[in-house]
């Protein structure tokens, strides 16, 4: 991850040094290298070492591309001006893959004419092959031009194409209407099942609650974020001419969370029968959920009427995710941005049943989501807390 | 029982073989039937038929043994051919090739499904309903094609007569009108003029009798029938009359020898019923492109399947990933192209008055390079008419067309006026009546085949020749028989006042000429003197060289005072003048050929296709007519005229000089296989006389022998055999009797050679567009399996879902890929030979290679392109993606992070693959519509070819991209077929590759025009 935070901060803040508009970003290309130091070279050279392993070998590329669970954790964040060089192995694969068909059907039919010409001859065979190796020595060697044009033409479609893309914004948000709710500890299959006595079944739930709620501390968010004016939405817009980032977030102090911050109960009340669950509402950039003034807020309930969920306590108090930090900006421009949390506490959970909770987002302009996806505006987890 | 008893009669040596496989027994069964058939009753004594069949001459049979033979034999008809039952034919429709193939696809995408269903991770019904959707196309298709035979089997049936047939029969010394179907072996049945022959029967009694034969051995001549064996042949002797013949005039008695299937008739039939239908071309040519895709597909699918194993997937996930693309592969639309395609052209050849039984055959037709003609009835009109006239010391030719468009001859002469007069006299043929509105050479006529011909002659160029004959009372008439060789008539004159009697007289051109003293020329009676009797012999051998049967016509005026008013004429004392008479001249006769036969064989020469004559009637007539319509050609010789012309013996003669032969069954006879494909193979111009159903049988194999598609035409029972064994038989509809309508594969309605010809052109136009269809239909085979290779590999967001492939394949791309159907040809088709079947296939290695690895590759590059673009504009950039798809899939992910930071749930990711479906099967559809422009032609620019000249593309075109917009933006979509409502932008992402196919395949077709017989002409040509 390191040389990918070296490179695209080192991009990014020469752009901000410089004041470059974004039509000038094309120019820009050479600078980087300059800034990225004698680490940042021997990084970049054992990129290339890896370029260079690629394009020697493909199979060892299929296997990184594999092993890896995204080519992210390798290259970086992927940005447009990165595209048109990436794009370029993208293409390679699926050369490869193209080679392979041609091969395989040349080589079957190689397969059949040579098995002919066995039978018609021995002596056929030599004269035959040997045809056959100049006329497929030709043909592969139209299909080496022939898809190379095609892999011109992609990239440079491809390259038109990320040209249009805005690194800030997507171009469109058509899919994220209804924003997803989701849910800390995810548990198995947002199933969490555990019994207070047994420190193991919840120790995971606790720890991945732990490490999630670390960039919420209050110290490290009076560090790098600010105190906003709760209660309405906290706008950077960019000038005509600047762009105004990085944009600054609004604090989210782990403290408001109280008895489900984890600061005073460390097993966030597992160990008591009392679980917390945090929920938060899913990222999407420029949504500002609520109007007026109004926070959207959650509200959670059993999905079955004849379960009862018995007492619940949200922190904050309000179930609401304050209006204050939206609208988001994105992560390449609002890179500390923390993400407002809602805490339920589930105080007297009956012991040993099955309770499916089904926790809403409340807001005056939320579209509801749509009817098949279950977790638009929306989550359902199930909770179980057993004696043994 | 009967019927096995029947069946059992077929088998020559008899019992004892019933271990031998059911197919050895059939062809052993079809050796037999092929050399000719022995019965002995024709030889036999009278006295001995008695014995053999426990009849009398004199009483017949008894009613009571009659009925017991009936019992025994079963009724005297034909049993139909075993029809093929009608489950058999729609399961036949269900098994053929590509049907396999999507059987076993279907079976496949079971189990995967099953696997899936069993591993209990069933994310989706895909598999299963692409299971049932390949099985709904074959059984759709299926019943199309049935649809399509059933309605034209129904035409034929629609040709049967139904009337029964009556036989005058004498049973128990009584005689009585009985059906036919109820005769019995024994039987003693009376048949005279206009009767059918009514079972196979040995004459014992005739009287003038002439039984018309052209049927059952295509002779166009009346045959006499007699009661004495003439010829050790049954076929060839004039004692026996076959059933399904008919009794032309005269009577005649005679003991029933054989019925029903027995007879010779009936054996023919069951010949026909036993000779296996070839596969025809286009369905090898099917099956060679199933073999292609099926090997293509396994290969693909098991190199995937390594790939998949070698990227470390489970087992059963690289068996599921194999079984995809194995299915992918499959094109599901191509069966259902094919049967459009080839349905269209039936339809096209039906306006055409050519009914096609059998789909496949329509292609057949194309590929023909042999037809084998019968004459009679096929090349000829089947009626004999005046052909040539020799009077005035020259011959004139008479208007032989049907419609009497032709030219007529100077009939200025007053020899022409005495010549016409004795033709209409002396004739005893009538016109049936009530005809009056008819044109005269279709009238119905009474009497024997050249009495008609010179009645309709006489009607139409003297006219009214009744009222004519009526104005000449006749007094007396010796009707023509073997002996004299002549007939004769005197009439009274129409002048009341001149009292001569004039006597007219024809017969055989010597007979007549011995009575001759004096000859007519110009009016002039001259002496017959040497010179007029050398030209008159040379006339009459052109005349009869030319196939054509020759009457001498001569005349007297009797002297008033020898043969005063109410002289008592006697026919039998013939007690009247009978020599010295004046020659009037000759007229020569002969079926004539149709008028639009020799431009058709013309242009059947001109396509490549040889026109062999196969024929019952004799060599010298069948010459004649080859030579008249052009089977042999003006100025090719036999070996026999080269023989004649150098004065060489025939022996050694250069058999390779002489261009045309003609063969005789009686040379067929011995003939060895391999001589007759010698022959065949030397002689480019053939012409078979004389020949046996089994004969005929034996030259269409031999001609399959050489490598030809063989198309028979035919319109008698003896042709049927042969219509079974060709490549496509061809019945004639008007003429035609049943058994060679059923034996055949397409029936022409107007019996008419020259529609041939057009069946021709539409199966070659057909053949050629079906290459351009199924290459436009296997285009996108790899834009859509490509999708599911880089999911596998790059692990991707799956870009393309099964079910939008059916849409494609089913849905959008069937009308262009059949409008392609009603493409113009690209070139003068008739100029060019028919294809090899051997080298030119319907789908060859350029097709496959330029479809799939060129064309179908810039395709997908436009399918990944668009893909990308809607991915990246909705936050997933192209890097991101690859490697993506395990957390993408993952159904419990709510808040995966895209490229910008925000976070999508399960369903989000949902719709925005379906969203990519959506936007790969739009670009699919663009590309298409350039890959559906450029295969309009295949060699000419699609410019020359003219962009809107088939207006039913440009329909197609029209309805794809409604239907495209349809399912994109019909609400409720998404959650039904997974279609979703794109962006218009991305409509326009996959034009520039569209554009790309359009140029790059005109710079292929510009390179295929400038260099022929290139590299780039040998790959990129298809």
């Amino acid at each position: 991850m390191t040389d990918s935070v070296c490179s695209v901060d080192a991009l990014r803040n020469s752009g901000v040094a410089a004041g470059q508009s974004r039509s000038d970003r094309l120019g820009r290309r050479s600078t980087p290298c300059i800034r990225l130091g004698a680490s940042g070279l021997a990084l970049e050279s054992q990129k290339l070492l890896q370029k260079g392993l690629i394009t020697v070998l493909p199979p060892s590329l299929e296997k990184i591309i594999v092993t890896s669970p995204s080519l992210v954790s390798l290259w970086g964040e992927p940005s447009p001006r990165h595209e048109l060089v990436l794009s370029f192995y993208l293409f390679y694969l699926y050369l490869c893959v193209f080679i392979e068909l041609v091969l395989s059907f040349y080589l079957f039919y190689l397969y059949l004419c040579v098995s002919i010409g066995l039978i018609l001859s021995f002596c056929l065979v030599f004269d035959l092959y040997l045809y056959l190796c100049v006329s497929i020595g030709l043909i592969l060697s139209f299909y080496l031009v022939f898809y190379l044009f095609l892999a011109g033409m992609f990239v440079f479609t491809m390259y038109v194409m990320l040209l249009t893309l805005d690194d800030f914004t997507p171009t469109n948000q058509d899919r994220l209407v209804t924003p997803g709710l989701m849910i800390r500890p995810r548990g198995e299959l947002l199933e969490l099942r555990f019994s207070p006595e047994n420190t193991e079944t919840w120790d995971a739930h606790a720890q991945s609650l732990d490490t999630f709620l670390e960039p919420y501390n209050d110290i490290y968010q009076a560090q790098t974020n600010d105190d906003c004016v709760p209660d309405q939405f906290f706008v950077q817009e960019d000038s005509a001419e600047v762009r105004n980032h990085p944009k600054r977030s609004c604090q989210f102090n782990r403290t408001v969370l109280e008895e489900c911050s984890g600061l005073q109960d460390r097993s966030y009340g597992y160990q008591s029968g009392q679980p917390c669950v945090l929920i938060k509402l899913n990222r999407v950039i420029g949504m500002l959920p609520g109007k007026e003034g109004l926070s959207p807020y959650v509200t959670c309930a059993s999905k079955k009427e004849d379960v009862n969920l018995g007492q619940l306590a949200y922190f904050p108090s309000n179930a609401a995710f304050n209006l204050m930090y939206y609208p988001y900006y994105g992560k390449r421009a609002q890179v500390n941005y923390t993400q407002p949390l809602v805490a339920v506490k589930f105080m007297n959970l009956t012991m040993n049943q099955d309770v499916a909770v089904e926790c809403v987002v409340v807001s005056n302009n939320i579209a509801p989501g749509a009817e098949r996806d279950k977790f638009a505006g929306r989550v359902s987890f199930k909770l179980r807390v057993s004696d043994q | 029982m009967t019927q096995k008893d029947n069946y059992d009669m077929f088998e020559m040596d008899g019992d004892g073989k019933g271990k031998k496989s059911k197919k050895e027994k059939k062809k052993e069964r079809l050796e037999g039937m092929k050399k000719e058939m022995d019965i002995d009753d024709h030889e036999i004594t009278i006295e001995e038929l008695e014995m053999r069949y426990d009849t009398s001459i004199k009483k017949g049979l008894t009613s009571s043994f009659a009925s017991q033979v009936l019992e025994r034999d079963g009724p005297n008809a034909l049993r139909p051919p075993k029809g093929t039952p009608e489950y058999v034919k729609f399961a036949r429709q269900l098994a053929g090739g590509l049907q396999c193939l999507m059987w076993v696809a279907a079976s496949i995408c079971f189990i995967a499904f099953g696997i899936e269903l069993a591993r209990g991770n069933l994310a989706s019904f895909d598999n299963l309903y692409l299971a049932i959707t390949l099985i709904s196309v074959v059984v759709v298709t299926g019943c199309f094609g049935y649809y399509q035979e059933f309605k034209s089997t129904n035409i034929i049936a629609s040709f049967k007569n139904l009337v029964p047939q009556q036989a005058l029969v004498i049973r128990d010394g009584q005689k009585n009108q009985i059906n036919a179907v109820d005769l019995v072996v024994g039987d003693l049945v009376e048949i005279k003029g206009g009767d059918g022959v009514p079972a196979d029967i040995r004459i014992i009694f005739a009287q003038g009798c002439k039984v018309d034969n052209s049927s059952l051995t295509g002779e166009s001549e009346p045959q006499s029938k007699t009661p004495e064996c003439t010829h050790e042949n049954p076929l060839e002797t004039r004692n026996i009359a076959f059933f399904s013949t008919t009794c032309l005039e005269g009577v005649a008695n005679g003991i029933v020898i054989n019925t029903g299937d027995r007879t010779i008739i009936g054996r023919i039939a069951s010949l026909a019923s036993g000779v296996g239908n070839e596969k025809t071309p286009i369905a090898i040519e099917i099956e060679h492109f199933v073999d292609i895709i099926a090997s293509l597909a396994i290969a693909f699918g098991f190199t995937f399947f390594v790939v998949a194993m070698f990227i470390g997937y489970e087992f059963l996930e690289a068996m599921i990933f194999f079984m995809a693309i194995v299915v992918a592969y499959v094109p599901e639309g191509l069966l259902a192209t094919v049967t459009v395609c080839l349905s269209l052209t039936a339809k096209r050849l039906a306006r055409k008055n050519c009914v096609v039984k059998n789909l496949e055959a329509v292609e057949t037709l194309g590929s023909t390079s042999v037809i084998c003609s019968d004459k009679t009835g096929t090349l000829t009109q089947n009626r004999m008419t005046v052909a040539h006239l020799w009077f005035d010391n020259h011959v004139h030719a008479a208007d032989t067309t049907e419609d009497q468009s032709g030219q007529s001859f100077d009939q200025s002469s007053e020899t022409w006026r005495a010549l016409a007069r004795i033709a209409g006299l002396c004739n005893r043929a009538v016109f049936r009546p009530d005809q009056e509105g008819l044109p005269v050479p279709r009238r119905l006529v009474v009497g024997d085949a050249s009495e008609t011909a010179l009645l309709k002659f006489t009607e139409l160029t003297i006219g009214n020749i009744m009222v004519y004959r009526d104005r000449f009372n006749k007094v007396v008439e010796v009707p023509f028989n073997s002996t004299n060789k002549f007939q004769l008539s005197v009439h009274e004159l129409e002048d009341p006042m001149d009292l001569r009697y004039l006597l007219v007289m024809k017969g055989a051109p010597e007979r007549i000429l011995e009575r001759c003293s004096t000859i007519l020329i110009k009016g002039q009676e001259l002496p017959m003197d040497e010179h007029f009797k050398e030209s008159f012999q040379t006339a009459q051998m052109d005349l009869g060289g030319l196939g054509e049967r020759v009457l001498g016509f001569c005349y007297v005026y009797l002297n008033e005072k020898e043969f005063p008013r109410g002289y008592n004429f006697d026919s039998d004392e013939m007690n009247f003048t009978t020599s010295d008479l004046c020659f009037a001249g000759l007229i020569s006769m002969i079926d004539p050929p149709r008028a639009t036969v020799p431009d058709a064989v013309m242009k059947c020469r001109t396509a490549g296709i040889r026109v062999v004559m196969v024929t019952g009637d004799h060599p010298i007539t069948a010459r004649a007519i080859a030579a008249n319509v052009g089977i042999i050609s003006e100025g090719s010789e036999t070996v026999e005229d080269i023989a004649i012309r150098k004065r060489i013996p025939v022996e050694q003669v250069n058999k390779s000089d002489a261009r045309a032969c003609v063969i005789n069954g009686g040379q067929l006879k011995d003939m060895s296989s391999e001589d007759l494909d010698e022959a065949l193979r030397s002689h480019p111009e053939m012409v078979f006389a004389r020949t046996s159903p089994q004969q005929k049988l034996i030259i269409v194999e031999s001609c399959q022998r050489l490598g030809s598609i063989v198309a028979v035409t035919g319109d008698g029972v003896n042709d049927s055999p042969a219509l079974k064994k060709a490549d496509i038989g061809i019945a004639m509809g008007i003429a035609g009797s049943d058994a060679a309508k059923n034996a055949a594969d397409m029936i022409l309605l107007d019996d008419n050679f020259a529609s041939i010809v057009t069946g021709v052109e539409q199966g070659r136009l057909i053949f050629d567009n079906l290459k351009k269809s199924i290459a436009y239909t296997l285009t996108k085979n790899i834009p859509e399996l490509t999708p599911y290779l880089i999911y596998i590999t790059v692990s991707v967001p799956l870009p393309l879902g099964c079910i939008t492939i059916l849409f494609i394949e089913l849905a959008t791309d069937i009308y262009p890929s059949v409008s392609l159907a009603y493409e113009k040809a690209e070139s003068d088709i008739m100029n060019l030979k028919p294809r090899n079947p051997r080298r030119d296939r319907l789908v060859n290695e350029a097709l496959a290679a330029y479809s799939y690895f060129q064309i179908g590759a810039i395709q997908s590059f436009a399918g990944f392109t668009d893909y990308f673009s809607a991915m990246a504009q909705e936050g997933w950039y192209p890097l991101m993606c690859v490697g993506l798809r395990a957390h993408w899939e993952n159904v419990h992910l709510q808040d995966m992070q895209d490229s910008y930071g925000q976070e999508w749930t399960f369903g989000q990711r949902l719709y925005q693959q379906y969203t990519c479906y959506t936007v790969f099967f739009v670009s699919i559809e663009i590309c298409q519509i350039s890959d559906v422009l450029i295969r309009k032609t295949r060699r000419l620019s699609v410019f020359q070819q003219g962009f809107f000249r088939n207006k039913v593309l440009v329909s197609a075109i029209v309805f794809q991209l409604l239907l495209g917009n349809l399912l994109c933006y019909c609400p409720g979509m998404p959650n039904i077929f997974n279609f979703m409502p794109i962006r218009v932008q991305w409509w326009f992402v996959p034009v520039p590759y569209g554009i790309l196919i359009f140029v790059y395949d005109e710079i292929r077709k510009l390179g295929v025009r400038r260099n022929p017989g290139s590299w780039w002409d040998k790959e990129l040509y298809y």
